[in-house]
């Protein structure tokens, strides 16, 4: 990259340590940065840094948020006495996009894995049994990935969480809406007939 | 089941192949590095989207070509079907089938037997969980996805027992590795114990039949779990936790997950004993190809029609007797494909090709 100055080798370098951009995607970036108009370039590193300095993980939740608590945690017209367990903030947006969710979440940032060195204690599991010893709550769905990883999450919560004598669910996982059976593969099949339940 | 015709486009050493073989038995011959096995690999891969022999897909593609591209035209139960698979360098693949039956079918799982399948009887319980697991299982839809479920658990279990021990981290953290291992290791045996019911009966009749003999061959299922005749997978459930409490110990010494699938084995015998310790050479071999045969009609009892069958260079391992014996019984049941270097054309039970560098030319 000795053809380059200074300067646009460092953009490149930076861009590509990026998740999913390699040194092509990278270099792409940046030229296009430099080739657009100085406002575009100007308002993504300010972008960047307000959001970098301003960001942090609500005191409640551990979600990302921009304040001390967040959004979903202060918002009275959410069920304070559901909670929804979740891996990863991302996954707060997956399910706020149901808009079918009227309770409280919150965020793991992880899940139990021996092999990537992750233990309970990497996770915000004390966080969350503060939040339940405090008897607001009364019921706790786990939703962590359906993987082995976060089944093993779900199991090890489970374990933690029933003796305070809340009622402790687990997300469904089976078919998509509005498929056809004839097209779900057999494993799909499988778990939603092992989660079947009753019409009442 | 049967091909009509197989195309080949820049697979290993072929450049261009375009093969009609007869619908009952083809003998393949020729001299080493000719290329007699790369034609079962491609046909192989012409169904399943892999190969037996590698894990790099890559190694398929010819030296110097950025692709390749397998047609398999076949035909099951009168139906005819297209499946074309193309394999670039940049890893892409792209598998076009013409109708229902798609590559994770197990209907298209072709059978294959090599000469490490002779090793079966006498050798280690590794090749003989290797053949459940590859080949027995994958006829049961599910099988293979908790398969791999259960390996990752198991590397992450293995890999806390050794925190545990090094760390000093509570033994807590590994209930709920149990309760995975436990439940997702009962139904892997349960279902290895199904599917082994199937074949035990088949094994018999068919060593009687190939061995001439009114020796009884049996097959057990031999489980690290004290099973004690309970097949139901939630027994096997609480079995399976009942034992990892008993030997918690020994797995923290060892840093180890010491019982499950995994570990188990299958107990071959002949009249009741073990034929591993106990058979002649010529006994194993036969119980070999009468495990393999099993596996035949298995296949077309729970797919629906018999699996096309590729003899990988078993023949040069077996003497004439049982050659035929095994050509006989697989005769106008499938399609057959023979590789051998034998020179000898006198020994050669069937219409034969011969493949000269990459080349297939009529006649023995």
């Amino acid at each position: 990259m000795r053809y380059l100055s200074g300067p646009v080798n460092r953009l490149i370098e930076e861009l590509a340590r990026l998740p999913g951009i390699g040194p092509k995607t990278a270099q792409r970036l940046a030229f296009y940065l430099l080739n657009a108009p100085p406002e575009v370039a100007h308002n993504l590193a300010r972008a960047l840094v307000s959001a970098r300095d301003s960001v942090r993980y609500c005191s409640i939740c551990a979600n990302l948020t921009d304040r001390e608590i967040c959004q979903i945690c202060s918002d009275p017209e959410r069920d304070p006495t559901l909670v929804c367990v979740v891996q990863e903030p991302r996954d707060v947006v997956a399910m706020e996009k149901t808009r079918g969710y009227r309770g409280l979440y919150h965020v793991l940032r992880g899940a139990i894995s021996p092999l990537a060195g992750v233990g309970p204690e990497d996770l915000t599991i004390k966080q969350l049994l503060a939040r339940l010893n405090k008897g607001v709550i009364r019921e706790v769905i786990l939703a962590t990935n359906p993987d082995v990883e976060g089944d093993a999450t779900a199991l090890y919560l489970a374990r933690l969480i029933k003796p305070l004598g809340l009622k402790v669910t687990r997300i469904a996982h089976g078919l998509p809406v509005g498929a056809h059976l004839e097209y779900a593969d057999e494993m799909t099949l499988a778990m939603a007939l092992e989660g079947r339940r009753e019409i009442t | 089941m049967r091909i009509v015709h197989i195309s080949l486009e820049n697979f290993r050493g072929y450049d261009r192949l375009f093969w009609q073989p007869h619908p009952r038995i083809n003998i393949i011959a020729g001299g080493n590095a000719q290329g007699k096995t790369n034609l079962l690999e491609a046909i192989f891969f012409g169904f399943t989207g892999r190969s037996f022999r590698t894990h790099r897909d890559k190694d398929l593609i010819r030296w110097g070509s950025n692709y390749c591209r397998v047609e398999v035209k076949f035909e099951s139960n009168q139906q005819e079907e297209n499946k074309i698979i193309l394999l670039t360098a940049t890893g892409k693949k792209q598998v076009k089938s013409g109708g229902q039956p798609d590559e994770k079918s197990p209907f298209m799982l072709p059978l294959i037997f090599t000469p490490d399948h002779l090793l079966m009887i006498k050798g280690s319980p590794v090749l003989r969980r290797r053949w459940l697991d590859l080949e027995i299982g994958p006829l049961e839809p599910g099988y293979t996805f908790w398969w791999h479920r259960y390996q990752r658990v198991l590397l992450n279990r293995n890999k806390l027992l050794q925190k545990i021990k090094t760390e000093q981290l509570k033994q807590e953290e590994l209930e709920p590795w149990n309760q995975q291992l436990a439940a997702i290791g009962a139904r892997i045996i349960a279902w290895r114990c199904r599917l082994l019911a199937g074949l035990s009966t088949a094994v018999r009749s068919i060593y009687s039949q190939i061995g001439g003999s009114d020796e009884k061959a049996g097959l057990v299922y031999l489980s690290t779990v004290q099973l004690e005749r309970t097949t139901g997978e939630k027994e096997i459930y609480q079995r399976f936790l009942e034992g990892l409490s008993r030997c918690y110990t020994s797995e923290l010494v060892r840093g180890q997950t010491l019982i499950g699938p995994h570990r188990d084995d299958l107990f071959v015998s002949i009249n009741g004993q073990d034929a591993r310790r106990f058979g002649s050479q010529g006994q194993q071999r036969t119980l070999v190809l009468a495990l393999k045969l099993a596996q035949l009609e298995l296949s077309r009892q729970l797919a629906g029609d018999y699996p096309i069958v590729l003899l990988d260079d078993v023949f040069s391992e077996l003497d004439q007797k049982r050659r035929l014996k095994l050509v006989e019984y697989m005769r106008g049941k499938t399609q057959v494909f023979i590789t051998t270097s034998t020179e000898d054309k006198n020994d050669l039970p069937g219409p034969a090709v011969t493949v000269r560098e990459h080349k297939l030319y009529k006649g023995g």
